[in-house]
């Protein structure tokens, strides 16, 4: 069972990840997006070494929360393009798999384009951090995972409705406010040195595995709602 | 000897299906649909429609554009839930029978940035067959080549349907279920379809096809359903199995 | 609709608020002072500090409070010696909070004509407390009550139950208004700002957003997909509470909790508790009623509600006059109250236009 259940998440992701390859039509937009919320930011604030410090946490993640918004609504459209869903849900296959199947894709994608970013947010805002890399680095995953397995939960459910694209940022934000003030908190405290960021980390784990569950509970139920 | 099949089809399962899940009675009939209303917002798109098909028949759904056709059709593939009614497939709910339930929409269901053995593998793969065999026959059965690397993006749209069907057909599916698999399709792979249907049915599976234009179905079928309006209006047998 | 109860319960109701109301806002005796000091227990007359001892008469009954350790007792008063002591009888604990409350019960019939004194520090802008927290609990109630219904819709897919979410939430979400418009109110007199990212107030922000979306994804979702989506989003709202307040909690603000040590005051409250609760109950019950005949009529869209458009016009505004000084709680009071009844109004009238056009409806279509 649980075996078959990971074939088929392998499946999804590698379905996802090839669809993406050939494409990059998620990818090209979210890169785009958050170098132009760097960019745009970097105009507006010109922060000191002192400021950025503070600032940069905040930043970082809103531009993340934002491109991720681009990405997910991508990730769900082509799954309606062609009625592919519909081949799916005739299949025996459970839901879970593909809502799994897709988390991991676009943590793949999100992560990638941190990757990419991070350097970006060094150059432009001239930082330096004044606590431990590694914790940075844990913060950067429980984040990407809370932002990414919510918004792939509410992308599936705004796909169907009406104003599908406007949906998603109004369902996923309130939710993602207490996750957002954590990992904003969390990132500010290990970049300033100012305080311990572990209670946030430990708060934001909590998060992810609360919500990752709940998602799993109710996924085969939204999709196929009517 | 059509009861073996049947069964030993019943065998091949999913998997990551659970144990209790299903062993469809032989004796049960292929679909039972009792008294299913469909409601969307202040119209019914389905009003109380009853009928039970018998196993390897043909049957023919038609009616005009609008009449309910293909949410009917979706409610017997389990996509749509009815708002009244039942609809059991070989005695079981919907989402029991999905193994055994072979589904073509009027969109083509592939992915267009995928070649068409990919999105034969992927889709192989929620059915648990992982054998490159069974899904080259598949291809092969409505005359595609296997070997084609062209994304099915760039397929014709006759291509685009065969390939549909053999998504719908390479699990071996004891029930069938087509909405409008001739709609823009050039006349030959439309015999290569027929053909293909004819095969499947004198094999002993069960096919319901929805079409607005009868055309070839008219010497294929068993049996026709007519729908209006929301409504089954008749079901009659064709002359040809009365002859 | 044609219930019998429904008049009496409106008058009931709107008599109790009506009589809250007054209580709220008529000036009441104050019936507690403190004591700075700490006092051991014992079994004969304690003489007791107090800050002014002409709240009480020889022969009341005291109420000893140390309201953070739960340490409460009632003593009588046997002599008052001066303005600043009072004698009782016996002490039974130890009262070691610095300071400790002190009051004097009044008898049942008086207090019940008596409005809450104004308050010591915040003057009357206190009063909207009385406003705000019944309004809070109703909130937090309605929306438990939209949590069970949605689990209940998820397992069992039962109508009513979906019935009894739709409407909790759109009636949690007008109450919800009234916290979030009242608390800036009294904010800007008692912290002196008129927001600040306290826990409680946070996690009543991030509720109310929540809810907006519940109610937008069911007007948009298709077909009768708005019903599950919805479901979840309220199971997803309700785990998302106390991660909200959590992490406010890291963040580091504490405005100081307010507790009630006067006994006038928390009667007060409590007449007000009650009436809001009857009052949401009422609400919820028309609300139902008119959802019941609306989906008798169709299943088809709900109006969109303008409620909650008050308070997003209402809170920029109200940062224009952040540099003000000497401001005048009794104005801050008033509106407070003002701004409650608009919304509730507002609702109210929104309700009475969707009773209308179901009438008129119901008429054409003959029922």
């Amino acid at each position: 069972m649980t075996n078959s259940l990971l074939r088929l998440i392998k499946a999804n992701l590698a379905k996802d990840l090839r669809l993406e390859w050939r494409s990059r039509d998620v990818f090209n937009a979210m890169l785009f997006f958050a170098l132009l919320v760097v960019v745009i930011f970097s105009f507006a604030f010109e922060p000191t070494t002192e400021e950025s410090r503070r600032l940069a946490g905040g930043l970082f993640w809103v531009a993340f929360l934002f491109s991720t918004i681009v990405a997910l609504n991508q990730s769900w459209a082509r799954e309606l393009r062609n009625g592919v869903l519909d081949a799916y849900r005739v299949s025996p296959a459970p839901a879970e798999a593909l809502l799994l199947g897709k988390v991991v894709s676009n943590f793949i994608f999100v992560a990638l384009l941190e990757c990419l970013m991070v350097p970006l947010f060094i150059l432009f805002y001239n930082l330096s951090s004044a606590g431990s890399i590694w914790q940075l680095a844990v913060i950067l995953f429980l984040g990407t995972w809370a932002l990414v397995i919510n918004g792939t939960f509410f992308a599936a459910m705004s796909i169907r409705t009406r104003n599908r694209e406007l949906m998603l940022p109004l369902l996923l934000l309130p939710v993602s406010i207490p996750a957002v003030t954590s990992m904003v908190g969390a990132t500010t405290a290990v970049l300033t040195g100012d305080g311990s960021p572990l209670p946030q980390m430990k708060l934001l784990a909590v998060y992810c595995v609360v919500f990752t569950a709940a998602s799993f509970a109710l996924f085969d139920m939204v999709l196929n709602a009517e | 000897m059509r009861r073996s099949r049947q069964l030993l089809a019943l065998r091949h399962r999913h998997p990551a299906q659970k144990e209790t899940e299903i062993t469809p009675s032989a004796e049960a009939p292929p679909v039972s649909v009792q008294n299913v209303s469909k409601i969307y917002g202040r119209t019914a798109a389905v009003r109380d429609v009853s009928f039970t098909l018998a196993p390897a028949r043909f049957y023919v759904l038609r009616g005009e554009n609008g009449a309910g056709k293909s949410t009917l059709l979706r409610m017997i593939a389990g996509l749509n839930q009815p708002t009244q009614g039942d609809v059991r497939i070989f005695g079981h709910k919907t989402k029991d029978t999905r193994a055994h339930v072979g589904y073509m929409a009027h969109a083509p269901l592939l992915y267009d940035e995928l070649s068409g053995m990919e999105n034969l593998r992927f889709f192989g793969e929620l059915y648990g067959i992982r054998s490159d065999d069974v899904l080259q026959k598949a291809m092969q059965r409505v005359g595609l080549d296997p070997a084609l690397t062209r994304r099915v993006g760039q397929y014709s749209q006759g291509m685009r349907q065969r390939l549909s069907l053999a998504r719908a057909i390479f699990h071996s599916p004891q029930l069938l279920l087509l909405d409008e698999p001739f709609s823009n399709v050039d006349p030959e792979s439309s015999t290569q379809i027929a053909k293909l249907l004819a095969d499947m049915r004198s094999a002993g599976n069960t096919i319901l096809l929805v079409t607005h234009q009868l055309g070839l179905m008219a010497e294929l079928a068993d049996e026709f359903l007519v729908l209006s309006a929301g409504e089954l209006v008749s079901q009659t047998s064709s002359r040809r199995t009365d002859a | 609709m044609k219930s019998k109860l429904y008049p009496l319960l409106t008058v009931l109701t709107f008599a109790l608020l009506s009589y809250g109301t007054y209580l709220g806002l008529g000036n009441g005796p104050v019936q507690a002072t403190q004591s700075p000091d700490r006092v051991d227990a014992s079994p004969k007359p304690v003489v007791l500090a107090v800050s002014s001892s002409a709240i009480f008469k020889v022969g009341d009954t005291a109420i000893i409070d140390s309201v953070d350790s739960g340490v409460r007792e009632k003593e009588m008063v046997i002599a008052i010696p001066d303005t600043t002591h009072v004698t009782v009888a016996k002490l039974d604990h130890v009262h070691n909070e610095n300071p400790f409350a002190i009051a004097d019960k009044l008898p049942f019939a008086q207090q019940l004509k008596s409005p809450a004194p104004t308050e010591f520090t915040m003057g009357n802008v206190q009063r909207i407390f009385y406003y705000h927290v019944p309004a809070a609990t109703c909130a937090y109630t309605l929306f438990l009550v939209n949590f069970v219904a949605s689990i209940i819709f998820l397992w069992k897919r039962s109508a009513t139950a979906d019935l009894w979410a739709v409407t909790s939430a759109e009636v949690g979400l007008v109450f919800a208004t009234v916290v979030l418009v009242t608390g800036p109110i009294w904010g800007r007199i008692a912290w002196n700002t008129w927001w600040a990212w306290e826990p409680r107030l946070t996690t009543f922000l991030v509720l109310w957003l929540l809810y907006v979306s519940y109610l937008v994804l069911r007007r948009s979702a298709e077909g009768g997909a708005g019903a599950i989506l919805s479901a979840a989003v309220a199971i997803f709202a309700f785990l998302d509470v106390p991660f909200s307040y959590m992490a406010n909690r890291l963040r580091g603000h504490h405005p100081p909790p307010v507790t009630l040590e006067d006994p006038g005051m928390k009667f007060v409250l409590m007449v007000n508790m009650l009436a809001f609760l009857l009052f949401a109950g009422l609400i919820l019950w028309l609300r139902s009623d008119l959802e019941k005949v609306s989906r008798k009529i169709s299943a088809a869209h709900i109006q969109k509600a303008a409620r909650g458009a008050m308070a997003c016009l209402a809170l920029p505004a109200v940062f224009l006059f952040q540099e003000r000084q000497n401001l005048n709680p009794t104005t801050f009071m008033l509106a407070g109250y003002i701004a409650t009844w608009v919304i509730y109004l507002a609702y109210l009238l929104f309700l009475m236009a969707k009773m209308a056009k179901l009438k008129k409806e119901a008429a054409e279509l003959g029922m």
